[in-house]
């Protein structure tokens, strides 16, 4: 698993964050060490698509949140996931 | 390496960095950095130049400008079409015994053991029959005759300038030889025109001059040895292929011409892009050395 918009996602829905802490957080809970370009690629297109949002002023370490939109979007993505998951491990089983 | 990802952060578009800049900067000087950083930072500032807006405000436009050229040549570029014929010429070697001109038919069968003329002596006597096609007067006369360049000629072109161009699309050469009881060499005759069946009749008159020019002068070598006189060598000239009629014009299609031209404009875009960027991180150091 290692798609940032996903990882960004995931690591926005347990509480708000700024840069550096998503990439502590994504190589901790998902052991992937994302790059600063590949982060602030995701971060530019998830503020982009709406799906998260800065909180309060301009900052140097700037806090970002998860939005509704993005809520859902991360919900339907993770279900999808969920089911490949199921769907793979049951095959497996089956062999 | 924390100041050289930074100066690389400046590769990132202007708009970009006076949004995200300052917290990127921020995550450089926080993190510790790696070799693949350097690599995770150039690929993300290529992408976010060459982004959806990038490629439908810069490099599309430019590629449609790019197509829009190509095709403003193509159709300024007259298409050419090309004729070509093959001759061969064959030179025998005359046995003793059927040396009497009388049995000429028979001493022209080939024979295995004993060759022609060489290749270099045919390749001389070849290139006196050939010449004649290319001689000014002969030009000049097929020019009018069959009225060629006629927009340059009511354009009042020199006749001389006329003949060179033509001279240009004429292609004389040969294209192979054999030794085998003969010598034997193919000249191929091409003419490249706007009009097919103008560049076939071209064709067909340079072959029927070349031929010309080898009846005269085997009919004055026999006149200069005598009708009995001995004879070593016998040669025959033949069309081997006759001129091409072909409706398919030379080069790159008109549709090629557009993709490439769509291409290059879009490199071209690209390219733009790049340098409009870097100028602006030009800028933006210069503003901020200002401030």
């Amino acid at each position: 698993m290692s798609d940032p918009t996903i990882l960004v996602l995931s690591s926005l829905a347990g509480g708000e964050k700024h840069g550096y802490a998503m990439m502590e957080d994504i190589e901790r809970f998902g052991g992937v060490r994302l790059g600063p370009g590949t982060l602030y690629g995701a971060i530019t297109r998830l503020e982009k698509q709406g799906w998260i949002a800065p909180v309060g002023p301009r900052d140097r370490r700037q806090l970002y949140k998860l939005t509704a939109a993005g809520r859902a979007h991360l919900q339907e993505q993770l279900e999808n996931l969920g089911r490949i998951v199921r769907i793979g491990q049951r095959r497996l089983e089956n062999v | 390496m924390k100041r050289i990802l930074k100066t690389l952060g400046r590769l990132y578009p202007r708009a970009w960095r006076e949004r995200y800049g300052e917290e990127f900067d921020a995550i450089l000087e926080d993190r510790k950095p790696c070799l693949l950083d350097i690599a995770d930072v150039l690929l993300g500032a290529f992408r976010m130049r060459v982004s959806m807006r990038h490629l439908v405000q810069i490099v599309l436009p430019c590629g449609l400008a790019g197509a829009a050229i190509a095709w403003g040549i193509a159709a300024r570029t007259p298409a050419r079409y090309s004729s070509d014929t093959v001759v061969k010429f064959t030179s025998y070697r005359l046995t003793p015994v059927c040396s009497n001109p009388d049995h000429l038919p028979a001493t022209l069968r080939p024979s295995k053991d004993i060759c022609g003329e060489g290749g270099a002596a045919i390749d001389k006597l070849m290139q006196a029959w050939i010449q004649p096609a290319l001689d000014r007067d002969f030009l000049i006369s097929v020019i009018k005759t069959k009225r060629l360049y006629w927009e340059q000629q009511q354009s009042h072109v020199p006749i001389e300038q006329l003949v060179d161009t033509m001279r240009a699309h004429i292609n004389l050469r040969p294209i192979g030889s054999a030794e085998n009881g003969a010598s034997t060499q193919a000249y191929r005759i091409e003419f490249q025109y706007s009009e097919p069946r103008l560049a076939q009749d071209v064709v067909a008159l340079l072959a029927s001059r070349s031929m010309d020019a080898f009846i005269k002068s085997s009919l004055a070598q026999i006149k200069a040895q005598g009708v009995s006189g001995p004879r070593q060598y016998a040669r025959t000239i033949a069309i081997v292929r006759t001129p091409s009629f072909s409706t398919t014009p030379l080069g790159v299609s008109r549709v090629h011409q557009v993709e490439l031209g769509f291409l290059a404009g879009s490199l071209a875009g690209l390219l733009l892009t790049l340098s409009l960027g870097s100028k602006s991180a030009g800028e933006s150091r210069k503003l901020r050395s200002e401030s």
